[in-house]
Parts: C-alpha cells; sequence; structure tokens
C-alpha cells in the first residue's frame, strides 16, 4: 500500500465529510436529514477511493474535465503551483493591506518585474493599459465595489 | 408558442442585447484560441456580469456567446498550430493540422469555420424543434418530479462524463455539501456557518464557480509558461475551405446530428461529440486513404459536431435542469443568479427568454464565424502573448467579479477556498464540472424536496413519475458502472 498524492487527497476529503457528517447530525429540527442523506454515501464513496488509492487501482484521466498536467515531474508542478497560489495570496495581501487600486497595480509591477524579468518600460506599459482597460472602463461601465483596505480606514484616498 | 417568438423578438432586435451577444462573443473567441483554457472557463469570467446587467435575456446572451463559440475559435489554433485550444478541438488536429502543414492552412480554416457555423445553427434548429415536444411534458411535472429531475442531473453528470464515477460522485457530493451551508429553506435553521454572519445567506455561487473553474486555469497557465508556435504567414484559401465544406455538406449534417444526439445526453461533452463524428467519417468513407494527411471529411465533421454539441446540450439544461454538458452547469448557475428555475418556468413565463437563448446561440455561431473568418491570423497571435502578461488581466478580473458577489471580503476568501479545491481535484481526476452542478442542482433538489414533503406527506414517494425517473437513475448508475468495469489496475504514481 503506498500513499501517493491522490491517496492522501482522498484521506483528507474523509476527514473533512467525517467532520461534515458529525456537524450535520447536531442540526435542529430537520434540518439534518438534506446534510446526512448527502454526506453519508459521499463519506462511503470517499472512502472507497480511498482504499482503491492504496492499494493502487486507477482510472484512466477524466475526458469530461480539463486534463491535467503530465508533462513535468510531480515534484515541478507542485512547487510551480505553489510558487503562484502564493503570488495569488500575495496578492490578496496587498489587497487588504493598500487597497485594490494600489495594491494590484503594485502587484502587478513586481510580479511583472520579478516573474515576467519584463524591463522598466514594458512593465509600466502593461500595467497602464490594465489600469485604463479595467480599472477605468470596467469601473465607469459596471460600476464595481471594490474592497475595503486597512489604509482606506485611516487615509481618505482621492481615487 | 407564438407569443413567446414574438416575444424573444422584442428581446433579441435590441442594442444592448446585441452589444452584449457581441461581447460575450469576443471573450469566448479569445479564450477559446488559448490553448488548454475552454468554454467553461470563458464561462466562468463572464459570470459575475450577469449581476450587474439587469435584463435576463442580455445576461444569458453574454453568457451564451461565450461559452458556445470557443469551439469555433479553438480551430484556429488546432489547425494552424497544432495545439488543441480546448477539449473538443483534439480531432481537429488530426486532419487540419496535417493539411496546414501541407500549405492549405486557410483550405483547412475556412472549411472548419463553415462547418462550425452550420453545426451551431443546427444545434440551435434542434432547440427550438424541442420546446413544442418537451412542454406539454414538462407542464404534467411537480415538485416532486423536479426533485427527481435534479437529482437525475446530478448523478448524470457526476458517473457519465468521466472515467470514475466514484470520483464524480464524491466530487457531487462536495458540491452539495456547499449548498448546505446557510439557512436550511424552510426551516429556519443554520448550517456549517460556523457563526460567521456572512455564511448565513449560503456561499455565493459566482466565487464558488469562479474559484472551481477559473483559479486552477490561471495557475495551470502560469505554470506551463510560455509557449512559442510560429503562426503561419499565409491563411490564403479561406473560400475554398467554405467551397470544400458544401461539397462535403453531407458529413456536416452527419457531424452535426451526432453533435446534437451526443450533447442531449447528460454527461457527455464536445469531446466526445468531436471524436465520435471522427470515428463516424473514418469508419463510414470507402477510401480512408488520406485519413490523417489531411483529409477534409475528417476535418468538417468533427467540427460541424462540436458546435451542434452546445445546442444538443442546452436541450436538457433548460428544458429539465439537467446540464447536458460541463459549460451547462455555469449556465446553469446563471440561471440562478437570474431568478430563473430551469423547467417549467422555461416554456411558460419565462418563454419569450428561453426562445431568446436559442438566439443567442444561432447568432453567437453567426458573429464567431464573421469575426474568425475575418481576423484569423491576428486571433492566432493571441496565441503567442506571454502568459505572465495575460495571466494577470484575467486574475483581475476573476478578482473583481468575484468581489461584486456581496461585497464582502469572505468573498475573497470564498475564492481562492474553491481555488485550491478545484486546483486539487483537477490534479487528482475529480471532476470539477459534477462539482458545481452539486452545488447549483443541490440547493434546488432540497427546495423542491421541502415544498413535496410540505404538499404530499410521504405519497410524492410513489408517484408514477418519481418512480419512473428513480429508475432511470439506477440505469444511469448501472450504464455508468458498464462502461466504467471496476477492474484493478497496477499503475505509477503520476500524482
Amino acid at each position: 500500500m503506498k500513499m501517493t498524492g491522490g491517496a492522501w487527497f482522498s484521506l483528507l476529503l474523509a476527514v473533512f465529510l467525517a467532520a461534515m457528517l458529525y456537524e450535520g447530525t447536531t442540526f435542529k429540527s430537520k434540518a439534518w436529514i438534506y446534510p446526512v442523506v448527502i454526506v453519508t454515501p459521499t463519506l462511503i464513496l470517499a472512502l472507497i477511493q480511498l482504499y482503491r488509492e492504496l492499494r493502487g487501482m486507477k482510472k484512466k484521466d477524466v475526458i469530461y474535465d480539463i486534463t491535467p498536467d503530465q508533462t513535468q515531474s510531480t515534484r515541478v508542478i507542485y512547487r510551480k503551483a505553489g510558487k503562484y497560489m502564493a503570488w495569488i495570496l500575495c496578492s490578496f495581501a496587498l489587497i487588504w493591506l493598500i487597497g485594490f487600486k494600489l495594491g494590484f497595480v503594485l502587484w502587478f509591477i513586481i510580479f511583472l518585474r520579478v516573474e515576467g524579468k519584463r524591463s522598466w518600460l514594458k512593465t509600466l506599459i502593461t500595467v497602464g493599459v490594465a489600469v485604463y482597460l479595467i480599472m477605468v472602463q470596467y469601473a465607469v461601465i459596471f460600476g464595481v465595489h471594490w474592497p475595503e483596505s486597512i489604509l482606506e480606514k485611516y487615509v481618505k484616498l482621492p481615487f | 408558442m407564438l407569443e413567446g417568438f414574438v416575444g424573444a423578438a422584442a428581446l433579441v432586435w435590441n442594442p444592448f442585447y446585441l452589444l452584449m451577444l457581441l461581447c460575450g462573443v469576443t471573450v469566448g473567441i479569445v479564450i477559446g484560441i488559448l490553448p488548454g483554457v475552454g468554454g467553461t472557463v470563458a464561462m466562468a469570467i463572464v459570470l459575475p456580469f450577469v449581476f450587474k446587467l439587469g435584463e435576463p435575456s442580455a445576461a444569458l446572451a453574454l453568457i451564451i456567446g461565450a461559452g458556445a463559440v470557443c469551439v469555433t475559435s479553438d480551430s484556429i489554433t488546432a489547425i494552424l498550430m497544432g495545439v488543441p485550444g480546448t477539449v473538443g478541438g483534439a480531432a481537429t488536429i488530426m486532419e487540419g493540422y496535417s493539411m496546414a502543414k501541407k500549405g492549405l492552412a486557410g483550405m483547412a480554416l475556412g472549411a472548419a469555420l463553415t462547418a462550425s457555423l452550420i453545426g451551431g445553427l443546427f444545434g440551435a434548429l434542434c432547440l427550438t424543434l424541442s420546446l413544442p415536444i418537451a412542454r406539454p411534458l414538462i407542464l404534467m411535472m411537480g415538485s416532486p418530479d423536479f426533485f427527481m429531475m435534479s437529482i437525475l442531473g446530478i448523478i448524470a453528470v457526476a458517473t457519465l462524463g468521466g472515467q470514475s464515477p466514484i470520483k464524480g460522485c464524491i466530487a457531487a457530493g462536495l458540491g452539495m455539501i456547499a449548498s448546505c451551508v446557510g439557512g436550511a429553506p424552510g426551516i429556519g435553521v443554520f448550517r456549517y456557518t460556523l457563526d460567521q454572519p456572512y455564511l448565513f445567506s449560503g456561499l455565493p455561487l459566482v466565487p464558488v464557480a469562479l474559484g472551481v473553474f477559473a483559479m486552477p486555469e490561471i495557475v495551470d497557465l502560469l505554470s506551463r509558461g510560455t509557449s512559442i508556435a510560429d503562426v503561419p504567414k499565409s491563411v490564403k484559401g479561406l473560400w475554398d475551405g467554405v467551397r470544400a465544406a458544401l461539397k462535403n455538406i453531407g458529413w456536416v449534417w452527419k457531424g452535426s446530428l451526432i453533435g446534437a444526439y451526443v450533447g442531449v445526453l447528460p454527461g457527455m461533452g464536445g469531446s466526445v461529440a468531436n471524436w465520435m463524428a471522427y470515428g463516424y467519417a473514418v469508419t463510414g468513407s470507402k477510401d480512408r486513404s488520406q485519413f490523417s494527411k489531411g483529409d477534409i471529411r475528417g476535418l468538417v465533421a468533427p467540427e460541424a459536431a462540436n458546435n451542434a454539441c452546445v445546442g444538443g446540450d442546452m436541450i436538457p439544461t433548460i428544458l429539465f435542469g439537467i446540464p447536458g454538458g460541463p459549460m451547462m452547469s455555469l449556465l446553469l448557475a446563471a440561471f440562478m443568479i437570474i431568478g430563473i428555475f430551469p423547467g417549467r418556468e422555461m416554456v411558460t413565463k419565462h418563454l419569450p427568454v428561453t426562445i431568446s437563448m436559442i438566439w443567442s446561440l444561432a447568432l453567437a455561431n453567426v458573429f464567431s464565424a464573421i469575426i474568425c473568418f475575418s481576423f484569423a491570423r491576428p486571433l492566432a497571435r493571441i496565441t503567442r502573448i506571454p502568459i505572465d502578461l495575460l495571466a494577470p488581466f484575467i486574475l483581475l478580473t476573476v478578482i473583481l467579479g468575484a468581489f461584486q458577489s456581496t461585497r464582502h471580503w469572505g468573498d475573497l476568501f470564498t475564492l481562492i477556498g474553491f481555488g485550491v479545491l478545484g486546483w486539487f481535484c483537477k490534479r487528482f481526476g475529480y471532476p470539477r464540472p459534477s462539482l458545481l452542478v452539486g452545488y447549483v442542482l443541490g440547493n434546488v433538489a432540497e427546495q423542491y424536496m421541502h415544498i413535496s414533503i410540505l404538499r404530499y406527506g410521504d405519497e410524492w414517494l410513489y408517484q408514477p413519475g418519481v418512480i419512473i425517473i428513480g429508475l432511470l437513475i439506477v440505469l444511469t448508475i448501472w450504464m455508468s458502472l458498464r462502461q466504467n468495469p471496476q477492474s484493478s489496475e497496477a499503475k505509477t504514481d503520476n500524482v
């Protein structure tokens, strides 16, 4: 029996579903029926899948969803995915700290300079296009709401 | 029905509707060209805008325009570069790219776009013809039947669409659990809210959909990095391709029929239609010597099929709430946002909106054919834009779109949470369309179940419609087990 990545994922799902089942049984009145009826067979299937993963039983890749990348090694895939997830989380952190408009622009500049290794000229042109197209046009056409930041709570910004 | 057509005409011949359709088509064409992205991402990206547009027909035109034309524009990259823009474009490479290598890129493209246009219009025609046939059936159905149809839809998508029914059902179950978050319908008890007021109204649909579909694609696009391919200098001969497609019109019709049929079957998608039509063209031809070397028949049949499939997909989605394919899970989500329930309302109160969707499908195919014909080579250049420039634009749209749901930071946490879940689901083969369908239909199913119990007590379980649909559910599960025998196979760890 081997703990592959798929087996770990199945195990995590099984633990999550078990927690959902326990929580579901605590709901009052008839509110427990639907969650328990859904979670119970899902948990059983997750345990079956965990068993199949541990025994090494695999199916071909699903054709229904866009197939996962098989061209790079597992370690590289996880490393790159982790890196870009971290970049996305950094964008959220900047938005939370200094606001969407400032935060995303700053993040975009840093991303293009560090990750894209672009020159300052190309970076500023690209970011300028993004600011105009999305932040001005998008905002004007759809009247979007921007997330509130820590900075905006204490400093009134002109934009 | 006639008043529905008249009502739809008033909705459709409206500059705002046409503008939204054109916007959707533009997004769909651009996304369809990007390898490995697809119609589901295009629809997910425009989904937040559905909130903002007050007019249902215009909102649906935007989302249908985005999803319906990806399978048209993906033939540009498939033929010119040998890279499928979407999963449904893989069979096009077999003949189209071979023709391009022989210097017949323009002809191949002209033929593919013509076949796509005819197939797309055929799919719209099938959808039109299905309305008067299905309408009396739908009007006979009550809340117990719609509950069972919701369950059938979830099971069909979960078990028939992929190679692993178990993973499909787990993904669907996860989606249904996500739909339980918030207040229980008609009971007034909050479930799985962790005492967070943000969750009292449930998880908002748009961040969930964007997280599941768009975020993993952004991460994977960035991880794959730039792929530089040479775009052929010339795409002359487009009109030769049109003539060639019309000369092989029989194969175009056959491909369209296959596509529409596959689309109606729940859980299938464009890739199945694409390959079935290709296989039929090969086996049904007397002279097979030129197949995989640039045979026009092997190009026009699959291209017509994957466009007709979209119209076929919409039939069970609109009429019964059963998504015909992965993109239709997002169309269902759009219905929920607008406040339209598939089924009875679509053929009564909202009949003009339903017919306007048929117009959207037909016009989207026409617009995309015109745009792709006119700008084939410049459009192909989009694939040469470095991903590190393109992905942040998409990310920006996704973040902004997700936040518009409830304008709460929780939307962004939901986006990232489901983004992580979606990435792992994609990585380990848990079909994401099943997850979203479970989420969308889970809530609908519980509401219908609640109404059925209130109205009929326990007797709703013994109604003929419930029993018949229950048997269909059993049949669906049996079919999925037959096509996926549970055999043990020792495989190397690729994850």
